[in-house]
């Protein structure tokens, strides 16, 4: 290996290890099986694999998601990765920020995924840049349909 | 720190960079063939070699530079972190600056106006508005509890609540007496960051 292709890789690998830190850094990232039913009527319509909390059910299903944060932790961005099999409803979330004593400061309704896929879509929303020390994700998944189960698969939050 | 850790990153990106390219210089490379290149091929041939020179994007460490030592002085004393309830002070002073420099939607803040009041009225029934008021894309809305058990809760039912629904920023006051919150609620479509949010 000539001294060229030795200093072209040391490049290469300090781009690669710099890049988070100049794109921004994803500090919590869960799998959607970390999600809970909010009800036990919801807890009888829903099961758990690889690709998260999914909802097996005629009816949709509500599933709440905590998170938590380094203590005072800088929140810019909270958000969820579906997959949406349902063409005639949605995954909408609500996602929360809450401090320290568990009460929000911080919530954004409403967001939902776009149409039904194959393919997984994502979707978040932007904080005014808070810190918290909890957060919060509550979905409602769509019940199966010809197209298949819909799924949570993973709720993230970073500080872009 | 994260600014730190960025700059950090650039100053060893641009300092691979920089040594990629002086090396390729050297070794008369395959590189696309340019002007310099051919002043490096041509000393390759024999002609004069000029002095090396660091890449024009080669940072230098001031530490290199010839300069008298600065006399030592102390270090400054560690700053306290502003703690969570200054933070979240700070947002409250942005959005409320947000607010007072939005125009008037006239026809669009009447109607959330009626909405706010409407969804309070029949989510929190406890709750009382004491001020309700909008502007281009925010509102600023003041509730006053019962008690500090329901102002915790307001949260948790406003969240997806009629005109709440998109967001809201909660800045609560536990010291007034009946507690009151400040609530910041975006239009749909429009967002609660201000300014600083992506500093």
């Amino acid at each position: 290996m000539n001294k060229t292709t030795k200093i072209v890789g040391w490049a290469i690998l300090s781009s690669a290890l710099c890049a988070p830190a100049a794109l921004g850094q994803e500090l919590r990232s869960y799998s959607g099986a970390f999600c809970r039913a909010v009800s036990p009527a919801d807890a009888g319509k829903v099961s758990y694999t690889q690709w998260g909390v999914q909802n097996d059910s005629g009816s949709a299903a509500n599933v709440q998601c905590g998170i938590t944060m380094q203590h005072q932790q800088v929140i810019d961005r909270i958000g969820v990765t579906v997959y949406d099999r349902d063409p005639n409803s949605n995954i909408c979330c609500t996602f929360m920020l809450q401090n320290s004593d568990g009460v929000p400061v911080w919530t954004a309704g409403n967001r939902c995924s776009s149409g039904n896929s194959p393919n997984w879509q994502a979707f978040s929303a932007f904080t005014p840049g808070l810190p918290a020390t909890f957060g919060n994700v509550a979905c409602s998944v769509p019940p199966v349909t010809a197209s298949g189960l819909s799924h949570v698969t993973r709720y993230f939050a970073d500080d872009l | 720190m994260r600014r730190a850790r960025t700059l950090t990153c650039i100053g060893i990106a641009g300092v691979a960079l920089a040594a990629t390219w002086s090396a390729l210089r050297a070794e008369g490379g395959r590189a696309p063939a340019k002007p310099e290149l051919h002043a490096t091929l041509r000393e390759a041939d024999g002609s004069p070699a000029r002095p090396s020179e660091p890449a024009p994007s080669a940072p230098v460490a001031r530490s290199d530079l010839a300069q008298p030592e600065a006399p030592a002085t102390p270090p400054s004393p560690v700053k306290a972190q502003p703690s969570e309830a200054e933070l979240l002070a700070q947002v409250a002073d942005e959005l409320e600056d947000k607010f007072h420099g939005e125009p008037l939607d006239r026809a669009w803040s009447v109607e959330m106006k009626t909405q706010i009041r409407t969804t309070v009225r029949d989510s929190l029934p406890s709750a009382r508005v004491l001020e309700a008021d909008c502007a281009t894309s925010l509102c600023r809305v003041v509730l006053r509890h019962d008690s500090l058990e329901e102002q915790r809760k307001i949260g948790f039912v406003l969240a997806s609540a009629g005109p709440f629904q998109h967001e809201v920023f909660y800045d609560y006051d536990a010291t007034a007496n009946p507690p009151t919150t400040t609530l910041y609620v975006a239009r749909e479509g429009a967002s609660l960051r201000t300014a600083s949010s992506s500093l």
